[in-house]
């Protein structure tokens, strides 16, 4: 579910923008700085909502830039323990299914959260439920999926190191600064077709 | 950067996308075909594309309005459609999150809503979930199946079609 959050800033803004109005190029600042990006124990920032307070703007010896405080409000995206959401299953492995929305792929669902009758089919590279002996329903690749959220995972990432910036190096820690745990448990669950 | 109030409040899927299209209007950004010719119609003088705002607002904003058009909220049209819904579930003892979440996933079935609402079956009548349901199908019907949206547009227009027929058989 997306939420508002109130933050507050300290925004440069640049010299050649100081002809438009100041909401503006505050506006497009943070844009820059915070859309499509995680702030750790908050969630997935989209764009900024509304500016509540624009404090005078400060110079720095050197900078042409005047910097200002600001208070704004952000739609962030963060889902709430419990949140029922729908989305596609995009990789299907022994160790539980990867599911993906248009703008957010870190969701897993671990093995031990999907039906207690599941099982892996390796050679359809599919998670099978089986909930009584004639029924099989399979949850294919591509298929659209409805889960429960039940965990929020932050990994502090820390800045490239100049080797990794410059592609000498590989980077070392590729996980997500933001991931999800979902469960696949209970009536309703699972994909949507089952359910109509 | 200080995070003042983590959850000021909620939003619904619908304000969300109002306000990404408000964006993108407004940004004069085109997402596909249909986008350009909608631009091209547009009577305004400036439509360059704005860039100031860095490429990942674009990204985001094109990613998120691609989400909820495949959602269910893409079915409500009018904010007065919108509002009588939120009337309507304020007559029930709901929690927020709980109302939210009906109105952001239309439910169709009990099987839903129960996953929806927290003890669904010992808080509220039968009748109570009928209604609720009852009242999304008379707000917003469904035009086309379910499956039809999963196959690809095609498919989709075709369904369309027959639909209409069975419609006009019905008359």
């Amino acid at each position: 579910m997306f939420i508002l959050s109130e933050l507050s800033d300290l925004v440069r803004i640049p010299p050649h923008t100081f002809n438009i109005p100041i909401q503006h190029s505050i506006t497009d600042e943070l844009n820059k700085k915070f859309s499509n990006k995680v702030i750790s124990n908050l969630g997935l920032v989209v764009t900024i909502w509304d500016l509540l307070d624009i404090k005078d703007g400060l110079l720095k010896p050197g900078d042409g830039g005047s910097y200002v405080e600001v208070q704004f409000r952000c739609i962030v995206w963060k889902p709430f323990i419990g949140e029922i959401l729908v989305g596609w299953v995009s990789d299907c492995s022994p160790e539980g299914i990867k599911v993906r929305l248009d703008f957010f792929d870190e969701i897993f669902i671990p093995r031990s959260y999907i039906f207690e009758n599941c099982e892996f089919k390796p050679v359809e590279k599919a998670w099978v439920w089986k909930p009584d002996d004639d029924n099989e329903f399979f949850i294919d690749i591509n298929e659209k999926i409805r889960f429960r959220i039940e965990e929020e995972i932050f990994v502090n990432i820390k800045p490239k190191s100049s080797n990794e910036a410059s592609g000498l190096e590989e980077p070392s820690n590729k996980a997500p600064p933001y991931a999800l745990l979902a469960s696949c448990q209970t009536d309703g669950m699972g994909c949507l077709s089952w359910w109509e | 950067m200080k995070i003042l109030e983590e959850r000021q409040s909620f939003l619904s899927n619908y304000e969300v996308e109002q306000h990404l299209k408000d964006i993108k209007r407004k940004y004069n950004w085109t997402f596909n075909e249909k986008d350009e010719e909608e631009l091209q119609k547009d009577k305004r003088k400036n439509k360059k594309r704005f860039d100031a705002c860095g490429v990942n607002l674009e990204v985001i904003t094109r990613d998120v309005l691609a989400y909820l058009r495949n959602g269910p909220p893409s079915i409500i049209d009018t904010t007065s459609n919108f509002k009588e819904l939120g009337i309507f579930l304020n007559q029930f003892e709901l929690m927020k999150v709980e109302k939210l979440q009906i109105i952001n996933t239309l439910p169709r079935s009990m099987v839903i809503l129960y996953s929806l609402v927290e003890e669904c079956d010992q808080r509220f009548s039968e009748e109570i979930c009928e209604s609720i349901i009852e009242k999304i199908d008379q707000l917003f019907p469904l035009e086309e199946t379910e499956e039809a949206e999963d196959q690809d547009q095609e498919e989709a227009e075709d369904e369309d079609q027959e639909d209409g027929q069975d419609d006009d058989n019905m008359e």
